[in-house]
C-alpha cells in the first residue's frame, strides 16, 4: 500500500479525507492533487483521518501547511484526527502542533468545526 | 536496473544498504532502517530516524543527483550502545545539507510554504549531523542518543 486517499463530506459540509499508507515524495503530489481539487470546489471544511497514515515525512506536512492558509481564509481550515503515537512525536517535535489544529478522535474534530 | 544490496559487517559492526537513487527507493530505505533498530530500540526513536534518513534521501535524489537516476546511495548504520549513526553516502553534486537555512516555523503559514521543511526535521530531530566531500563523494551523517 503506497498511499490510499478517500473523501467523505458530510450534511454540514466538512470534508473527511481518509489517509491510508504513507505520504512522501512520491506520493505527496496525489496528496497535494486531492487538497487542490477540494480547496477549487471551496470545499475548505477539511479534516484529514490519519489513523491509518504510517509514515509522513516532510513533504506531506509542507502540503497541509502550504494549504492552511487558504483554506482559513475561505472560511474553513484543516485539522488533522486520530494521529498514530510516532506520527504525532514527529508532530510536536516540528512544533506544527503550533500551526495546524489535531485532535485524539475524528468526533472531535467534527465537533470543532461546530463550535 | 535494479540495484538492492544489504551486508552485514560483523569485523566492523555495520549494517549498510545500496539503492539506486530514485523515490521508488525511500520505501526500501525507511524498512531498512525500521528492521535494523526496531527490536533494539524504543519505536518513536526509530520512526525519528526514519525520518531523518528519508529526508536525507529525498534530498540527495532531488538535489544531488537532480533526479537523473544515475547513481546509487549508500546507507550504513552504526550502533553502539545507546548512539546511532547514520552514514549516507552519494556521488553526484556537492550537496551539504549544513549550508541550507530552513524557513522559520512562524512564516511556514504566512508564505504558504511547501518546501524546505525536510532539513529542518533533520536539524530538530538528530543530535549532531556532520557532512564532508571527499573524493566527489557527499558523505552526510546523522547521530542520535536513543532508548
Amino acid at each position: 500500500m503506497n498511499l490510499i486517499l478517500e473523501e467523505k463530506k458530510n450534511a454540514d459540509g466538512v470534508v473527511i479525507v481518509s489517509v491510508k499508507g504513507f505520504i512522501d515524495t512520491s506520493t505527496s503530489s496525489a496528496f497535494e492533487d486531492v487538497i487542490k481539487k477540494l480547496y477549487s470546489e471551496s470545499a475548505t471544511k477539511i479534516i484529514l483521518d490519519l489513523s491509518n497514515a504510517e509514515f509522513i515525512s516532510s513533504a506531506g506536512w509542507g502540503v497541509m501547511i502550504a494549504y492552511l492558509k487558504k483554506m482559513r481564509n475561505g472560511g474553513g481550515d484543516i485539522k488533522l484526527a486520530s494521529m498514530n503515537e510516532k506520527v504525532e512525536r514527529v508532530f510536536k517535535l516540528m512544533e506544527f502542533d503550533n500551526l495546524i489544529d489535531s485532535f485524539k478522535t475524528l468526533d472531535e474534530a467534527l465537533k470543532s468545526y461546530k463550535g | 536496473m535494479t540495484l538492492e544490496k544489504m551486508t552485514t559487517d560483523k569485523k566492523n559492526d555495520f549494517l549498510s544498504l545500496t539503492v539506486p537513487a530514485e523515490n521508488k527507493s525511500l520505501q526500501i530505505i525507511r524498512n531498512f532502517i525500521v528492521q535494523s533498530l526496531e527490536h533494539s530500540f524504543n519505536k518513536n526513536n526509530v520512526y525519528e530516524l526514519e525520518v531523518c534518513l528519508n529526508e536525507i534521501c529525498e534530498n540527495i535524489v532531488k538535489y544531488s543527483y537532480e533526479e537523473n537516476k544515475n547513481g546509487n546511495i549508500l546507507i550504513k548504520i552504526k550502533i553502539k550502545s545507546d548512539i546511532i549513526r547514520v552514514i549516507i553516502i552519494d556521488t553526484g553534486k556537492p550537496f551539504n545539507i549544513l549550508e541550507y537555512q530552513p524557513p522559520d516555523k512562524d512564516m511556514l503559514v504566512k508564505n504558504e510554504i511547501k518546501g524546505k521543511l525536510g532539513i529542518r526535521t533533520v536539524q530538530t530531530i538528530c543530535d549532531k549531523i556532520l557532512y564532508k566531500r571527499l573524493k566527489e563523494k557527499n558523505r552526510t551523517e546523522i547521530i542520535k542518543k536513543v532508548k
